[in-house]
C-alpha cells in the first residue's frame, strides 16, 4: 500500500467514526456519505494530476500525517483574536474551523445570518441545500472537507439586502495539528455584499495543516466581493478551495492576496479556485498578488467554466518570488460547446528575484464554442533594470528602489471594490511585509 | 563645478566617447550641439552613472570630486540631474511616492530632515503649476500613460523640486509645441543661479533662444571639435555640422 493509499485510509477511518458520532439531519449525513465516497473512488491529489503537478497534495498530507495526527484538532477557546486592523464591519471569529465569537455592527445585523448547516431546514432552505447535493466538487479537497469537518458555517445574504459594512471572517490557527474549515456563502437575490476570509496564525504557531472549502452561490443579480487573504503561519501547510456559482446577471469579484506572516517562512499555500457562470450574463473578475519568500511555496490554481450566454471572466494575477520561493499560477478558462458571446481572459505577471526561486505559469484557454473573446497570458522576468537606474539616478538607492518597484508590480493585482478603506486594508495586507523604501 | 579631461566612455566595446574635454564653470549654461550618433545623449548617461556604459579613461570632477567613482543614486544625491530624452515609465509607482522618496533622498544628502507628506504635496502642486501639469499626475503611475510632452514637464517637475547643482537636459525640447518650449525656458532661467550649472543638449537652435547659453559646443566623433557663444549655433544653422567641421 502506498504513503498516498495510507493517508486515505486513516481519513477514511476518521470520516467513517465522525459519520458514527455526529447528529446530523438525514440529508446532511447523505451528503458527506457521498463526499466520502467520491474520496474513495477519486483518491489524493497526486503530482500525476495535471492540476495538481506542482503542489501534490498526497505528499504534503502524508508528510504531515506521519508526524501529527490527521483528526481535526478542537478550539482554543482562549486564543486572542487576530488583530486586523479593517475598516468599520462585521467581524466573524472561527478558531481551528470553529465558531468562537462574533463583533456585528448593529445597523444591519436584518441583512445576513450566519448558522450551521446542520440547523438548515430541508423545506426553507430548498434552493440551497439541492444545490449542494447537486453540485459538482471538481476538486477532491472539497469531498475531504465536506465529509470531515467538525462543522460548517452559512452565510447568507438575504435578497435584496445591501451591506455597507464588508462582512470579515477570522479563520485563525493557534495551535499546531490538523484543521478543517468550511464555509457557504448564500448571497440572494439583488443583494449585495462584501466578505473578507483571513487565515492567519497566532505567532509562532508551530506545524499546522489547514484544509479549507469555501462555497459562494451568487443568485440572480447578485453582486458580492470576496477577498480571501492568507496569512498563514511560516511553518502552515494550506489547502484551500474556494468553489463558486454564479447566476443570472450575477457578478463575483474575487481578491487573492497571499503575503509573509512572519519569518523563517517554509510554508506551502495552494488555493484551488473554480467557478461556474452558470445563467447567462453571470460575470467573474478576479485580481490576485502574492509575494512568495524563503523557503515558501505558493499555488494558485483557477477553473472558470462558462456555461451559458454572454458570460464575462476576468483573471490578473501578478506574483512575486524572491530567495528559494516557488510560485505558481496555472488554470484554465473553459468555454462551453453552444454557449455564446463568451468572454474570457487569464492574465499573470509574474518577477523573479533571485536566481534561486521558481515561478510556473500556465494560464490556458479550452474553448468549444464560436463567438468567442478570449485570451491568456503570462510573463515571467525579472526588475526592469531601466526602470531602476531611472530611480535611482533621482537618488533612491538601489534596494528602495527595488522595493518601490515591486511594491508598484504587486498593487496592479489588487482588486479596486469602490470602498477606499477597503482598497487600503488590502493594500495593507499585501505589503505590509515587504521591504519598505528606507528614504 | 564640472571638469571633463580626455574622458573616453564606450558601449558593448563600441567606443563612443573618444577624449572628449569639457568645463563648466559655477553658474554657467552650456550648449551642447552635434549631429546624430555623435555621443551628446552618451555623454549624459556616462555623467549620470548608467552602469551599461564603461569608462576606459579619463576623469570627470564635480567641485573637485571624482564623479565617477560614485554610484548612480550617490551622483544625484551631490546634486547631479538628468532629465531624459525618454523618460523611463514606472507602472504601479506613483509619482507622488517617487517624488517623496527622491526629494527626501536628496534632502538626506544635504543634511536636511525628510519633508512630511503635507509639505511635500504643497511643493509638489507648486512644481506643478510651473510645469503646466494638472494635480492628477501626482497620482498617476511615473510617465506611465504620459504623452512626449508630459513626461518632458514630469521631468522638469522632478528638477524643480531636487533644486539639483548641476542639470544635464538631454534633448528637453524634443517632441515639444511652442507652449511647452516656453515652459522649458521659463524653468530653467527661473532656476538660473549663481550656484547652480546646466548643460543643455540639442539640436535646434529655437531652445537657445529660449534659453541663452553662456557656451556652445560642437560634438563630433565623440569629441568637442569646436566651442564659441551663441554665434556658434548661429553659423552652425547656415552651414550645417559640414560647414563647422571644415
Amino acid at each position: 500500500m502506498s504513503a498516498s493509499e495510507t493517508i486515505l485510509d486513516q481519513y477514511t477511518a476518521l470520516i467513517a467514526a465522525r459519520l458514527q458520532t455526529q447528529r446530523d439531519p438525514l440529508w446532511l449525513r447523505q451528503l458527506r456519505e457521498t463526499s466520502l465516497q467520491q474520496l474513495q473512488l477519486n483518491g489524493l491529489p497526486s503530482k500525476r494530476w495535471e492540476s495538481w503537478h506542482y503542489s501534490p497534495a498526497d505528499f504534503w498530507l502524508t508528510e504531515f500525517g506521519t508526524q501529527h495526527a490527521l483528526a481535526p484538532i478542537t478550539p482554543d477557546e482562549n486564543a486572542p483574536h487576530a488583530d486586523l486592523d479593517v475598516p468599520s464591519g462585521h467581524a466573524i471569529y472561527f478558531n481551528h474551523g470553529y465558531l468562537v465569537d462574533q463583533q456585528l455592527q448593529n445597523d444591519e445585523r436584518e441583512k445576513f445570518s450566519l448558522q450551521p448547516l446542520s440547523a438548515l431546514s430541508e423545506q426553507q432552505h430548498s434552493a440551497l441545500i439541492d444545490w449542494l447535493r447537486t453540485v459538482h466538487h471538481a476538486d477532491p479537497l472539497a469531498h475531504l472537507v465536506t465529509a470531515l469537518t467538525p462543522e460548517t458555517w452559512v452565510l447568507t445574504v438575504e435578497p435584496r439586502a445591501r451591506l455597507k459594512h464588508p462582512i470579515v471572517i477570522s479563520q485563525r490557527s493557534s495551535q499546531p495539528g490538523n484543521q478543517i474549515s468550511q464555509l457557504i456563502v448564500w448571497a440572494g437575490e439583488n443583494s449585495e455584499a462584501t466578505i473578507v476570509e483571513h487565515f492567519s496564525a497566532a505567532p509562532a504557531t508551530a506545524a499546522y495543516l489547514h484544509c479549507s472549502h469555501t462555497a459562494l452561490k451568487l443568485e440572480r443579480n447578485s453582486k458580492l466581493i470576496y477577498a480571501r487573504i492568507n496569512r498563514d503561519g511560516a511553518q502552515a501547510q494550506h489547502l484551500g478551495v474556494v468553489e463558486s456559482s454564479v447566476g443570472r446577471d450575477a457578478r463575483l469579484q474575487l481578491q487573492v492576496l497571499e503575503s509573509a506572516s512572519e519569518a523563517q517562512l517554509k510554508n506551502r499555500i495552494r488555493n484551488g479556485i473554480y467557478v461556474r457562470l452558470d445563467a447567462p450574463n453571470a460575470e467573474f473578475i478576479a485580481r490576485g498578488a502574492f509575494a512568495a519568500s524563503e523557503q515558501q511555496h505558493i499555488d494558485y490554481h483557477f477553473t472558470v467554466d462558462h456555461l451559458s450566454d454572454h458570460g464575462r471572466c476576468d483573471i490578473l494575477m501578478q506574483g512575486l518570488a524572491a530567495d528559494q520561493s516557488r510560485g505558481v499560477v496555472n488554470g484554465r478558462i473553459h468555454i462551453a460547446a453552444n454557449t455564446h458571446h463568451n468572454d474570457g481572459h487569464f492574465t499573470t505577471h509574474n518577477l523573479l528575484l533571485s536566481d534561486e526561486a521558481e515561478i510556473d505559469a500556465k494560464p490556458e484557454l479550452e474553448i468549444y464554442a464560436d463567438e468567442v473573446s478570449c485570451a491568456h497570458g503570462a510573463t515571467i522576468g525579472q526588475l526592469d533594470e531601466e526602470q531602476l537606474l531611472y530611480l535611482r539616478t533621482r537618488g533612491i538607492n538601489r534596494d528602495d528602489a527595488i522595493a518601490l518597484l515591486t511594491e508598484g508590480f504587486l498593487k496592479a493585482g489588487l482588486l479596486d471594490s469602490g470602498n477606499p478603506a477597503l482598497n487600503d486594508f488590502f493594500a495593507q495586507q499585501l505589503l505590509a511585509a515587504l521591504p519598505k523604501p528606507g528614504v | 563645478m564640472l571638469k571633463i579631461s580626455d574622458l573616453h566612455a564606450s558601449i558593448d566595446g563600441t567606443e563612443i566617447l573618444k577624449g572628449l574635454n569639457l568645463t563648466i564653470g559655477t553658474g554657467e549654461v552650456h550648449a551642447i550641439m552635434g549631429p546624430n550618433g555623435s555621443g551628446k545623449s552618451t555623454l549624459t548617461r556616462v555623467l549620470s552613472g548608467d552602469p551599461r556604459y564603461e569608462v576606459t579613461s579619463g576623469s570627470v570632477e564635480l567641485d573637485g570630486v571624482d564623479l565617477l567613482e560614485k554610484s548612480a543614486e550617490d551622483r544625484a544625491r551631490a546634486g547631479l540631474f538628468l532629465s531624459y530624452q525618454y523618460p523611463v515609465s514606472v507602472p504601479g509607482v506613483s509619482n507622488i511616492q517617487f517624488l517623496k522618496a527622491a526629494v527626501n533622498a536628496r534632502r538626506a544628502a544635504l543634511g536636511e530632515g525628510p519633508l512630511d507628506a503635507l509639505q511635500l504635496l504643497e511643493r509638489a502642486r507648486e512644481g506643478l503649476k510651473t510645469v503646466n501639469l494638472d494635480a492628477s499626475f501626482l497620482q498617476r503611475g511615473v510617465n506611465e500613460g504620459f504623452s512626449g510632452g508630459e513626461k518632458k514637464r514630469n521631468e522638469l517637475l522632478q528638477m524643480l523640486l531636487l533644486q539639483p547643482h548641476l542639470c544635464l537636459l538631454d534633448e528637453a525640447d524634443s517632441g515639444l509645441d511652442i507652449d511647452a518650449l516656453k515652459v522649458v525656458g521659463d524653468v530653467v532661467n527661473n532656476m538660473r543661479a549663481p550656484d547652480r550649472s546646466f548643460l543643455l543638449i540639442t539640436h535646434y537652435r529655437r531652445l537657445l533662444d529660449h534659453i541663452p547659453p553662456d557656451h556652445v559646443h560642437i560634438l563630433s566623433a565623440g569629441k568637442i571639435i569646436a566651442s564659441g557663444g551663441i554665434e556658434l549655433a548661429e553659423e552652425l544653422e547656415r552651414n550645417g555640422y559640414r560647414g563647422i567641421a571644415a
